[in-house]
């Protein structure tokens, strides 16, 4: 009969076996460049954007490359905001949330 | 939109009409031929733009090495889908003040394109668009991943998008305080 060997390298060995962590990883975020997740970060509102932070460190140093942020004025003027308009005697509407401004 | 072509066919093809034809052929890295138009593709991508441009279109098929016949089929489908829309009013009115680079949101039937995707399509969509330098593609792909992020906890989000966590645990929880104020509930 025929004796075969088969050696394998380790690394191939443990894509062979049917290991959750390789098949995520051939989908995963970490072989999509930064611009494409700028492009997502973008999308979030700057509060979610900046939460991403947590993470991992290359997601936390994508708001920087932003290169438009989105402002929800409601992150910044939570309880107040009533109180603020009525000081300040205006008719005005509450400022729409999402709007942009250049970084 | 698979096509498949004879040898002498294609021969013929190109023989007759070289420059004329107003669609072109792209070939996965699988070896899947897709016919998409012209038009559409040097809209929709300034890749193949540039490709049709400077004439280095094969007839017999254009490499595209890096993308796989199912994301390369949902890109051609995508410029075909595209092709046939309409622009909504809607969509070119939609910006709101301050906007100075607006994205313009999803249309009905981008959200239907993107929604029915599997999880690995997506990505491999996303990293085609990406290569191709399809601009809406990416945009609504991305749009569709940042929804997919939106509510979700870190380790959620990590789990989903197989983010490994780099930090370690002291520079998280400084971090977590940094960042306090962008957290709703801790």
């Amino acid at each position: 009969s025929i004796g075969m060997e088969v050696c394998l390298a380790p690394e191939i060995l443990a894509r062979l076996v049917v290991d959750d962590e390789f098949m995520n990883a051939v989908t995963t975020t970490k072989k999509l460049p930064n611009e494409v997740l700028i492009s997502i970060v973008e999308k979030l509102s700057l509060r979610d954007a900046v939460q991403m932070g947590v993470l991992s460190r290359r997601w936390r140093s994508l708001p920087n490359e932003l290169p438009r942020l989105a402002f929800d004025l409601n992150d910044f003027l939570l309880d107040d905001i009533e109180n603020y308009y009525e000081d300040e005697g205006s008719d005005e509407e509450l400022p729409e949330s999402d709007t942009f401004a250049e970084a | 939109m698979e096509v498949d072509k004879g040898k002498g066919e294609a021969e013929e093809t190109r023989k007759v009409a070289e420059a004329d034809r107003d669609t072109v052929t792209l070939k996965s890295s699988d070896g899947k031929l897709f016919e998409v138009s012209k038009e559409a593709a040097a809209r929709l991508s300034t890749v193949l733009a540039g490709m049709i441009a400077g004439g280095s279109i094969d007839d017999n098929g254009t490499d595209l090495k890096q993308i796989g016949s199912e994301a390369l089929e949902n890109v051609v489908d995508y410029c075909n889908k595209h092709a046939n829309s309409i622009p909504s009013a809607a969509l070119i009115s939609s910006s709101i003040s301050f906007n100075t680079a607006p994205f313009k949101e999803p249309e009905e039937w981008e959200r239907k394109f993107v929604d029915r995707l599997s999880h690995d399509a997506l990505f491999d969509l996303v990293e085609a668009a990406n290569f191709l330098g399809m601009e809406r593609l990416l945009d609504v792909t991305c749009h569709k991943i940042s929804e997919m992020m939106k509510g979700k906890s870190p380790d959620q989000i990590r789990e989903v998008f197989n983010i490994k966590n780099d930090y370690t645990k002291e520079e998280l929880e400084e971090i977590r305080q940094e960042l306090a104020w962008a957290f709703y509930d801790d």
